[in-house]
């Protein structure tokens, strides 16, 4: 085994991949799945009325989860995972009742026998808007800015502090201010998110593109109320992540209460563009520097 | 890379109907909508994962597919206008358990971190070749530029695509 | 998306019956632009008529230098065809410019004349877009505009056209030959693109039905020293932000003949006839180009977010021109 150190090395997974053999998570053929689509927020903020009538009556419907049917999950603490804890991507679980916070936000799941009918069948979930105001970008937000006092679930100070800023800029023979302003960023990995949800009985199986299978089991178990020996997660292959598969996000939740509200395993692939509202991103940043040479002396 | 090929039908309407498509060589009969593209057609129906979906919109490459030679997307392609058209997919390029030289240099050359864009890249690498216009790194860049990889794997998806255009077979 | 039956044949006329039978009946070329919007519910047919098998590929060398592409020929055969390369090179150029290689495989000639504009607000029915749904409103007038045309715009409708290849058959007169219910006529490709106006709604004048065959390029000397140039934020497979057809012959270092159109700028594929008649009989210095570029931007009505394109495509055009003329300009 130590002659490997140091030599070159064809990666194991190689011949899988090359050939198309690797199956990722959302390959999983299990019998009797049901595929599963998320309808979205069409505005930033305010309160839905969600008319589906026409989506359960479309062919191949198995069912359609609202906030009217979506069942109570448990609010669960957002600290980093690598404390051991349950990773959720926010605090804020969607489909508990009728408020939007961002536009993307999941207002219903479709769920239905092919991928066709269950994308077909979302553009007919009806939903009307009480639209409300809303701050999405820095500028708009500007007004409202205030320091936190910790930051990164309470583990790191909101601000860091050494020595005398304001003295040493005062000293500067040359001073450089400069403000850098960064648009915001999506990770877009090539696979999208996608969870498969399987329940026998009152075990739940998970297929689920993560950078943490033990992230997804905690958080899952805890948003459900299971305890650990009732979930299992299981991923082969991610294809790419750069950040946006290590926290939990809704979508494997709610793949999990489709798949219990059908009585049937659901796969849920989102489209590309929900990856821009559906896993975190890099926000739009506002950074203002300083620098100072302090004067020498004569 | 022809072979034989079903008749097809003329017309159909919008409801599931059997869709005669040959893939890798084989006819397959599935029963499928006029809406199913080429892509969920392999992947959902006949169980030949190995073209991925990235974008589902023509814009990634990683469904990249040949149909009757060419290379094509398969997200924009439906699979009922597929019958009568020989269809290749990643899982038709190695004979027996034998790696296509594409893919034996991709792994000699380490082209690829996650692999999802892995398959799409190959198709798109061998078919460049047929082409010929893979004369110099800018010319394989252009030429590939209908292929992303997220991972940034392109220097060493160069690589490996000269590897087998200069007939090293893979080797280093 | 939304269910739709299929048909396929390879008779012309059973294909125009076909569509015109039923008024959400569409053709089915490349499907590069139809399975794309019909997966974004933009697009709604209800049939979709394959008409991949009809014999319209050919890509013909006419007596006299002229060309006749058939409306189903593919991207990459008419860019590698000896004729096009030879006679052509702005067309091939622009051909190999565009898309990328896989979509250049699938995409008819026809089929790219027809393309759809890449707004995004017409491409997401969740937005106001007079294109898609008339009277809707035009949500790009004040949102990201950044891609958006300044040549040929209305207060209905700003979006670019996004063809590389009929910016080149627009500088060349190409005629689309077309085939439909009341049988069959040529359209001056100008006349083929329609401004959006109060109608954005209608881009060509093609009746319900009406199939391109072919598309024809009249004999023209001064395209064999042709370029496009085609300039974008990414460097292969991105849309233009400014691109340009140019064909010149010089004669004493004057302008003797000259052929110009714009990409990426216009809501149709726009033809530089200002330009062009402020080039004729000019000395071709790149003064007499600045200025031949400046008249025709001159009327260019730019959105708060493209305003660059004005100086942009300025700048194409003197480029373009100085490449062509590059050892002859004095």
């Amino acid at each position: 085994m130590t002659g490997a150190i140091g030599q070159q090395v064809s990666r194991v997974d190689g011949p899988l991949k090359v050939t198309g053999t690797a199956r990722y998570s959302g390959e999983i053929a299990l019998p009797g799945l049901a595929y599963a689509q998320i309808v979205g927020a069409e505005v930033a903020s305010g309160r839905v009325t969600i008319d589906t009538s026409q989506a359960e009556r479309a062919p191949g419907v198995a069912g359609v989860l609202t906030h009217h049917n979506t069942p109570k999950v448990n609010q669960v603490p957002l600290v980093p995972s690598l404390l051991g804890g349950p990773a959720p991507g926010e605090t804020f679980f969607p489909m508990q009742d009728d408020v939007v916070h961002y536009a993307g936000q999941p207002v219903a799941v479709v769920v239905a026998d092919t991928l066709e009918q269950a994308q077909y069948a979302a553009t007919l979930v009806g939903v009307s808007y009480a639209e409300a105001p809303s701050v999405t970008t820095i500028d708009q937000g500007r007004n409202d800015a205030y320091e936190p006092e910790r930051i990164f679930g309470g583990l790191i100070p909101g601000s860091i502090r050494r020595g005398n800023v304001q003295d040493g800029l005062a000293a500067a023979d040359l001073r450089i201010d400069a403000t850098f302003r960064f648009a915001a960023n999506h990770h877009n990995p090539i696979e999208a998110l996608t969870t498969t949800a399987h329940w026998d009985g009152d075990q739940l199986t998970l297929y689920d593109s993560c950078q943490g299978i033990k992230a997804v089991q905690v958080t899952v178990a805890a948003l459900l109320g299971l305890s650990l020996s009732k979930v299992r997660v299981l991923t082969r292959y991610v294809g790419g992540a750069f950040g946006c598969k290590a926290m939990v996000w809704p979508h494997v939740t709610l793949s999990a209460l489709a798949a219990q509200h059908v009585r049937r395993p659901v796969r849920l692939t989102m489209p590309r563009g929900q990856m821009f509202t559906s896993c975190g991103h890099r926000e739009e940043q506002s950074s203002i520097s300083s620098w100072a040479r302090p004067a020498r002396a004569s | 890379m022809g072979t034989e090929v079903a008749a097809p039908p003329t017309e159909r309407g919008a409801a599931a109907a059997a869709v005669v498509l040959t893939v890798n060589g084989e006819v397959h009969e599935v029963e499928l909508e006029p809406r199913v593209s080429l892509l969920d057609a392999l992947r959902e129906h006949l169980g030949l994962t190995g073209s991925k979906k990235g974008c589902d919109q023509g814009t990634c490459g990683a469904c990249t597919v040949w149909v009757d030679g060419r290379r094509v997307l398969a997200c924009l392609t439906l699979a009922v206008a597929c019958e009568a058209r020989a269809v290749t997919t990643i899982e038709g390029l190695s004979s027996g358990g034998d790696l296509h030289p594409m893919q034996a240099a991709f792994v000699e050359r380490d082209a690829f971190q996650c692999g999802y864009c892995t398959p799409g890249q190959i198709m798109s690498a061998v078919a460049l070749l047929e082409e010929g216009h893979a004369g110099d790194d800018a010319e394989i860049a252009e030429w590939m530029s209908g292929n992303i990889c997220r991972c940034a794997a392109y220097p060493n998806i160069r690589a490996a695509i000269r590897d087998v255009r200069d007939g090293a077979g893979g080797e280093r | 998306m939304r269910p739709f039956s299929y048909a396929r044949t390879a008779d012309a006329d059973a294909a125009i019956a076909a569509v015109r039978e039923r008024a959400d009946g569409a053709f089915l070329a490349g499907g590069t632009t139809a399975v794309d919007l019909v997966r974004q519910n933009v697009l709604r047919p209800g049939l979709l008529v394959d008409i991949n098998d009809l014999p319209l590929t050919g890509i013909e060398d006419l007596p006299g230098g002229g060309l006749r592409i058939g409306a189903l020929a593919r991207m990459s055969d008419v860019a590698g065809a000896p004729g096009v390369r030879e006679r052509f090179p702005v067309i091939s150029q622009a051909l190999l410019l565009g898309a990328s290689a896989q979509l250049r495989n699938m995409a008819s000639l026809g089929g790219n004349l027809c393309q759809r504009v890449r707004c995004s607000y017409f491409r997401d029915t969740a937005s106001p877009c007079n294109k898609r749904d008339p009277g809707s409103g035009c949500a790009a007038l004040d949102g990201f505009n950044r891609g958006h045309a300044v040549l040929g715009t209305s207060d209905k409708c700003i979006a670019t056209h996004p063809s590389d290849v009929a910016v080149a058959l627009v500088a060349l007169d190409a005629i689309v030959h077309t085939r439909g219910p009341a049988g069959e006529r040529a359209i001056g490709i100008d006349d083929f693109f329609l401004l959006p106006g109060d109608t954005p709604e209608r881009e060509h004048p093609l009746e319900h039905g009406e199939l391109i065959t072919a598309i024809e390029v009249p004999a023209a000397p001064v395209a064999r020293r042709s370029v496009y140039l085609k300039f974008r934020d990414r460097e292969s497979y991105e849309f233009a932000l400014a691109s340009v057809a140019a064909a010149v012959r010089i004669e004493d270092g004057t302008v003797a003949e000259v052929r110009l159109a714009l990409g990426g700028v216009g809501t149709k594929p726009w033809r530089a006839r200002r330009a062009e008649a402020s080039l004729l009989g000019q000395p071709a210095t790149g003064a007499s180009f600045a200025e031949a570029a400046r008249q025709e931007l001159a009327i260019a009505r730019p959105r708060p977010l493209n305003v660059f394109k004005v100086e942009l495509a300025q700048r194409a055009i003197a480029r373009a021109l100085a490449t062509l003329t590059d050892g002859e300009a004095r």
